[in-house]
């Protein structure tokens, strides 16, 4: 019996191999014309990029199999790496409690900026301004299961309504916040109202439609938005204004961070008494089951609209943030990248978790900063490593860094 | 306004080709297959690319252009058929039972990915396709009406509908074909009676990647470039043919791209170039709400 078990596993482990070497092989042939080709003026030339591809995938595929045998690595992970930060955001999910973590947090990042430099200062609202939009995604994608592939757009309308009104009619920061939000929180309603009976994808889809309309409308209407130069310009000359407190501007970076980090702090605040209410645990079972939710005497299309509104809300705030810090926008500020990229971050922390989702726009905005600021080399590569991350967490983590804990039973138990 | 018509004919030959592709996906695993606008492009590139080293090598070949531009076409086509192969085994196979969610999220991501690696491994540039290659097919065009048609756009729109013809008859009468309007319908029973389900996914995704390819081939032909975004937009726009048609409707992708050629031709020339990006989501985002299932599907609202 045991001779045969024996070798029963080497020819396993033979067939694993060569299947191994015949996958780099596949890779190495099919990236041949497009990686092995150079074209120049004068003719082509060979590179051995395929090479170097089939390599990397054999020593990929070599490391997962020596992982897939060994079983402490991955236990080491699950236990060591994992539990701790599950441990971590399962305290943030108790809001009604403020524990010493939480608190010597919110002291630490109110009172770092002091030692910061003006460059990291503006790394961190920047980063600011990109937890609040994944926040706000998150409530229509993590909580009520709504892919929304345009959320850039709803941004941009937040963006250029405050931009607007702040150039033409003088209106103050404090007052584009509730503006910005109304006509966000109005196109949400215009745009959720007849799309909201459509599948799933179709709802992906004519959300991705709506963003780039969005873009191309604002890019072909000169005289209102300046088109392609955006705001200001030649037509609309004055100025965006920045945030005042009894005629005190606050226009340096260091202002920025404090209204920002509040901002991150009332947005955390608000979404997760919002996420636990009612209406939050009613979204979970929209989520989950949607005909159950019916029968259960949920009003679907009115709680996805509401999802839908909240979130464009605060695609909104952020919006107005973002044109006040700046103090300049164009078009090409909103493009469906930055959709798609505040869709990773969402991703790439957890879908539904708060804590997760902050965790993963911070890691997706402060790494590409990295690399551009210290390795420019690599700037290219930025997005061929986000797209090949999104498919990676699908694959193999599709909860997210940090699982909600009932996402976390959806998707395992999930069919069809 | 005949000028116009011809080229939204070729325009919507083009999308249609690529609209099969989504709708064959849809039709089968009920998911929008985001990476296929980047198969076109790289189908494209794989044309151009072949165009390059055929140049290169030289020698007597160089001297026959229609057969050089046929072998780029096949090499296109053979290697695009390859990148559809491997997406949906690295991407899709993994998540078929898995939410929906997950599925498209995977595969924006490996759109994002297949972009940006065109964009590392060939240049941010423009890439020109090689005119000497073309010219033969340009140089004399007939008047047909007072509208000017190459020997160039007469191929594409006859080899548009022959493709489309002959996928239509290969769907429709062979044993493969039968088999694979059987999983579109029911995957569990069609496994039940001995259909290799797996198989006839690759098959699918290999199908519908080599038409997208030729679409490449012929459309930067026919512009004369191509760039590592052009997928996105065009993709975005044979969606919107695929959904016009009804979505897993075969013949409706064929129609809805036709369709969308003509009007988005007619409306840059009647209403403003400017909005030229602007027509086809209009239209998708009005089929979407009026009439979700399209001119010719009914199959959408069985399934949802």
């Amino acid at each position: 019996m045991a001779i045969e078990d024996k070798n029963q596993s080497r020819s396993r482990l033979w067939r694993d191999l060569s299947l191994t070497g015949l996958v780099a092989l596949w890779f190495g042939l099919i990236t041949l014309p497009i990686v092995g080709i150079k074209m120049g003026d004068e003719g082509v030339t060979w590179r051995l990029g395929p090479l170097v591809i089939a390599g990397l995938v054999l020593a990929g595929g070599l490391i997962w199999l020596g992982i897939s045998r060994w079983k402490g690595f991955t236990n080491f992970i699950s236990q060591r790496l994992l539990a701790p930060l599950h441990h971590t955001a399962d305290q943030m999910a108790k809001p009604a409690v403020i524990k010493w973590e939480t608190a010597s947090i919110l002291v630490l990042l109110a009172v770092i900026p002091w030692m910061l430099p003006a460059k990291h200062l503006n790394l961190a609202v920047d980063t600011g301004i990109y937890i609040i939009l994944a926040l706000g995604l998150n409530i229509v994608v993590g909580s009520a299961g709504l892919l929304v592939l345009g959320y850039a757009g709803f941004w941009a309308i937040g963006a250029y309504t405050y931009a607007l009104a702040s150039i033409m009619l003088g209106c103050p920061f404090w007052l584009g916040l509730p503006l910005a939000a109304a006509v966000t929180g109005l196109c949400g309603l215009i745009v959720g109202l007849p799309c909201l009976r459509l599948r799933g994808d179709y709802l992906a889809i004519v959300t991705l439609g709506f963003g780039e309309l969005v873009r191309y409308l604002l890019k072909n209407l000169p005289g209102l938005t300046g088109g392609e130069k955006g705001l200001p310009n030649e037509y609309q000359t004055g100025a965006i204004n920045h945030p005042q407190i009894f005629g005190w501007v606050l226009k340096q970076p260091i202002h920025y961070y404090y209204i920002t980090f509040i901002m991150v702090v009332l947005t955390i605040i608000i979404i997760e008494r919002l996420n636990s209410s009612r209406i939050g645990r009613a979204w979970i079972a929209l989520r989950e089951d949607e005909l159950a939710a019916t029968s259960m005497g949920i009003n679907t299309t009115k709680l996805k609209i509401l999802a839908f509104v909240i979130s464009a809300v605060w695609a909104g705030f952020a919006g107005v943030l973002y044109t006040a810090k700046m103090n300049y926008i164009t078009p090409e500020a909103f493009r469906f990248d930055q959709s798609a990229l505040i869709l990773a971050m969402v991703i790439l922390g957890g879908m539904g978790n708060t804590f997760g989702v902050i965790l993963g726009a911070v890691i997706l905005y402060i790494l590409p900063w990295f690399i551009r600021d210290q390795m420019p080399a690599f700037q290219d590569y930025r997005l061929l490593i986000y797209g090949a991350t999104m498919v990676l967490m699908m694959l193999f983590r599709p909860q997210g860094l940090i699982s909600s804990k009932r996402r976390q039973v959806e998707l395992s138990s999930a069919e069809g | 306004m005949l000028q116009h018509l011809v080229n939204g004919l070729i325009q919507g030959g083009i999308y249609a080709l690529i609209a099969l592709g989504y709708t064959m996906v849809y039709g089968i695993l009920g998911m929008i297959n985001f990476a296929h606008g980047e198969i076109y492009m790289i189908g494209a590139y794989l044309g151009i690319i072949s165009l390059a080293v055929l140049t290169a090598i030289g020698g007597p070949i160089s001297g026959l252009p229609i057969l050089c531009l046929f072998i780029a076409l096949i090499i296109s086509v053979v290697f695009a058929a390859g990148y559809g192969f491997s997406i949906e085994r690295v991407a899709y196979r993994r998540l078929r039972h898995a939410p929906v969610l997950s599925a498209l999220i995977s595969a924006i991501g490996m759109s994002t990915f297949l972009q940006n690696y065109i964009m590392v491994a060939q240049g941010k540039e423009n890439k020109a396709f090689p005119a000497f290659f073309k010219e033969p097919l340009i140089s004399h065009p007939y008047l047909v009406g007072g509208a000017r048609i190459s020997l160039l756009e007469i191929v594409i729109i006859a080899s548009c509908v022959l493709i489309m013809l002959g996928l239509h008859l290969f769907i429709s009468r062979t044993r493969i074909g039968r088999a694979m309007r059987a999983t579109a319908q029911d995957k569990k029973m069609a496994a039940l009676v001995g259909i290799d389900i797996n198989r006839i996914i690759s098959l699918t995704f290999i199908i519908g990647s080599a038409l997208a390819a030729a679409g490449g081939v012929m459309v930067s032909m026919y512009i004369s470039t191509t760039r590592f975004d052009v997928g996105y937009m065009t993709g975005i726009k044979a969606f919107t043919a695929a959904v016009l048609g009804g979505i897993g409707n075969i013949p409706g992708a064929m129609l809805g791209g036709f369709l969308l050629g003509v009007v988005e031709t007619l409306g840059i020339a009647y209403i403003s170039p400017d909005y030229k990006e602007v027509y086809a989501f209009v239209i998708l985002m009005l089929v979407l709400i009026v009439r979700p299932t399209g001119l010719l599907g009914e199959r959408l609202a069985e399934k949802a």
